[in-house]
């Protein structure tokens, strides 16, 4: 009993302590999910199309007026640097790792010159290969850069060991450079926060494909 | 002189380690200020879920009302939608994405879907193609002074829904070609799924593409 009575105080302050702490953080994701909801309601209140990266649910949301037009799945986040704020980010720029996806220049001539052809050298049977930019041509790995120096890296999953080992001395050298790209930015003084994303190939592209320079964009940070 | 060797690696991996240390010190520091700094006013919980509860309720209120299309552009389909229900998924050709530079002048065209928010503004049936400029140059024609020399019959299909700015939900004579990026920018639709659409969708009805 005696035991009790001189545990009793320490028990109550560290039930105590450990309430209070469980409520602020409660507070403080219910106070995350308004501001996102306050900018998620900015975007919806246009005619476009907006993504959500939301890095917490490992989900990249493709939205326009609410609606969720394509979900897609976040394999692996890794992410580093300032604190990224729930306010609608603009893209600066995208560009892919290896090679650029070109968009197809019409020739007129081209068009001349067919016609000029016999039918059979001008239209092979069965083969209706388009001249076109389409899915498949998007990279699987590129960057993106947001409003204020916020660059996510974006790389297929893995699969077979080539694969896997190309992936894990990626990500390697993604955790070993950015301590030192820190103090870089640092001393310049500028913002600086990197995301790595890890999704199938599907998604990567239909995000490449899907996202515009310039349109406003909400990252959850995790 | 190996020993010269190893003392150097041993101080550029200290060195390196120390970078390591500091950057990810400034990097916890950082998020450390932001967590801790309150960007709403001090609330309590209750009030705060009741405003979550409030937003969601305005967000959902901007979706369409009733039926409404999504066109994805990557895997050229058209969902028919109610809420977040889909009631019909038809394949289609959209935008090749590709570029047009008029040889006499300093116009560009590129033919891309053009994504975001749009709404059906007119139902046509036996549609004519008033043929614009760029349909002449890519094809090395001289662009008509007359208009009659414009029109072409027949090859928009049975029915033609307007979306604006000269784009258009229509037929096509090419359906070997749906299901690819094809189109000058336009969505071309089957003949079967066309004369569906075009009995169940009403002008107003909101387009979302991406």
């Amino acid at each position: 009993m005696n035991y009790f009575l001189r545990l009793f105080p320490i028990l109550f302050f560290l039930a105590i302590s450990l309430y209070s702490d469980a409520a602020a953080q409660d507070n403080s994701s219910v106070e995350r999910e308004t501001l996102v909801l306050e900018s998620e309601l900015s975007l919806a209140k246009s005619p476009i199309i907006y993504f959500v990266f939301d890095l917490k649910e490992k989900e990249v949301l493709l939205k326009s007026r609410g609606l969720v037009l394509r979900g897609m799945k976040v394999e692996d986040v890794g992410f580093w640097g300032d604190p990224v704020g729930v306010s609608p980010r603009p893209l600066v720029r995208k560009s892919a790792l290896f090679k650029e996806p070109e968009r197809v220049n019409i020739d007129p001539n081209k068009a001349k010159e067919e016609e000029t052809l016999p039918p059979a050298a001008s239209a092979a049977p069965g083969a209706f290969d388009v001249e076109a930019l389409e899915l498949k041509d998007m990279p699987t790995s590129y960057y993106l850069e947001f409003y204020e120096r916020i660059f996510v890296s974006v790389r297929p999953k893995s699969v077979g060991f080539v694969s896997r080992l190309y992936a894990a001395a990626s990500f390697t050298g993604w955790y070993a450079s950015r301590p030192i790209l820190t103090i870089w930015n640092s001393i310049k003084g500028r913002p600086f926060t990197s995301i790595y994303l890890e999704m199938g190939e599907d998604d990567a592209r239909a995000i490449y494909w899907a996202l515009v320079e310039k349109s406003e964009n909400i990252i959850v940070q995790p | 002189m190996k020993k010269k060797m190893l003392v150097a690696l041993l101080i550029v991996f200290i060195v390196f380690l120390a970078l390591e240390a500091c950057g990810f010190y400034l990097s916890r520091r950082g998020s450390a200020l932001t967590e801790s700094s309150g960007t709403e006013d001090a609330r309590s919980l209750p009030e705060l879920k009741a405003k979550n509860s409030g937003l969601k309720k305005r967000i959902a209120s901007l979706s369409p009302k009733g039926t409404y299309l999504v066109i994805d552009t990557a895997k050229n389909r058209i969902y028919v939608k109610k809420g977040e229900q889909t009631l019909k998924e038809i394949v289609v050709s959209t935008g090749s994405g590709s570029v047009l530079k008029d040889p006499k002048g300093n116009r560009e065209w590129v033919f891309d879907t053009p994504r975001g928010e749009h709404s059906i503004r007119l139902k046509k049936t036996n549609p004519v193609w008033t043929k614009p400029d760029w349909a002449f140059i890519e094809e090395g024609e001289d662009v008509p002074k007359s208009f009659k020399d414009r029109v072409e019959e027949g090859v928009l299909g049975d029915y033609a829904f307007e979306l604006g700015d000269g784009y258009m939900i229509h037929g096509t004579l090419y359906t070997r070609l749906l299901g690819r990026n094809v189109t000058h920018g336009c969505v071309r639709v089957g003949d079967k799924d066309l004369k569906e659409l075009y009995e169940t969708i009403p002008v107003g009805t909101k387009v979302l593409i991406f």
